[in-house]
């Protein structure tokens, strides 16, 4: 996880998280963020991705440590939940922190 | 997109969709009607049917599992919008003691009965109590068109004050129009949400 800049530092490049920068997986990261937990399908549905690229960008974020991938038994039915871990929620909070520096005090 | 309120709007759209698919309408319409055709019919017995649909709510999670799961997929929403739900029940759970309460006192004592039932502006007040807890239901729930139901249900019982009609006419006009419009909703959502295969369905 990169370190935040300090006060009035312009971040660079290299400052950013690639992990969560790509939009698909910043979009995956932004509903597991404000969710507890949710299935493979209730994330298909609400990004509009494909199984597939679903899939791969979940791998990449749980590779990073991000996100953790639950098999449990609901009602006797398998699930496949994803949440974001602790790690997760940190980094998502500090790449939330340097785009609001980034776009500060910019008109729309 | 990475400013608070869009996290809302994410948070809201997710939750919405949750209840896009009319379930809780249906429920509430067909509990409202079944709730109406009691007191109409056997209104000796109506404060017992209020106890007995609380059945409803386990229909109500039975539908979720079986249609919306399969469909739009499974999620566990925040702490904060659990508390939320927990707080209508428990109004709900005490509305219903409440009524309860009421229904047992009008069956003791038939002056008090009368005083509570038949006075002349009970079907305002029961208009006024219905369209705030519909309100409530919309706020708490961020279900917009619980407003709409409101303003149907206090409308019915303010023209039922004007021309007398039965008195329980909001309540069936109500619980019709949620129990159409929940099914058009249902319909739109399976429409819009296939089943998934199975193996999809788990990410497997």
């Amino acid at each position: 996880m990169p370190d935040e800049p300090s006060d009035g530092k312009f971040p660079i490049i290299d400052d950013f998280d690639r992990v969560i920068h790509e939009p698909a997986r910043l979009i995956i990261m932004s509903h597991l963020y404000v969710l507890d937990r949710a299935d493979f399908l209730f994330l298909k549905r609400q990004t509009g991705l494909t199984w597939g690229n679903l899939s791969s960008h979940i791998t990449k974020l749980e590779t990073a440590g991000y996100v953790e991938v639950i098999k449990k038994f609901i009602d006797r039915k398998p699930y496949t939940l994803i949440e974001l871990t602790k790690e997760g929620r940190e980094a998502f909070r500090l790449y939330q922190r340097q785009m609001k520096h980034v776009f500060e005090g910019l008109d729309e | 997109m990475t400013n608070n309120s869009k996290l809302q709007e994410i948070e809201r759209k997710a939750f919405i969709s949750y209840h896009g698919d009319g379930i809780l309408d249906i429920c509430i319409g067909s509990a409202l009607l079944v709730m109406a055709f009691f007191i109409w019919l056997l209104p000796e017995f109506w404060f017992f049917v209020i106890g007995g649909l609380i059945g409803w709510i386990s229909l109500y999670t039975g539908a979720k599992k079986l249609i919306t799961a399969p469909r739009l997929g499974y999620v566990e929403f925040s702490s904060v919008r659990r508390r939320r739900i927990q707080n209508i029940m428990i109004a709900g759970v005490l509305m219903l003691v409440v009524f309860n309460i009421l229904g047992v006192l009008a069956i003791i004592n038939p002056i008090i009965g009368i005083f509570i039932f038949e006075s002349a502006f009970t079907i305002l007040i029961v208009g006024i109590i219905g369209a705030f807890v519909l309100a409530l239901i919309g706020t708490m729930l961020n279900i917009r068109r619980f407003y709409s139901y409101s303003v149907v249900f206090l409308g019915v019982a303010v023209v039922t004050f004007f021309i007398p009609l039965i008195l329980l006419l909001p309540l069936i006009v109500v619980s019709i129009v949620m129990l159409v419009y929940g099914l058009f909703l249902l319909y739109q959502f399976v429409q819009m949400y296939p089943k998934e295969a199975r193996g999809e369905v788990t990410g497997a």
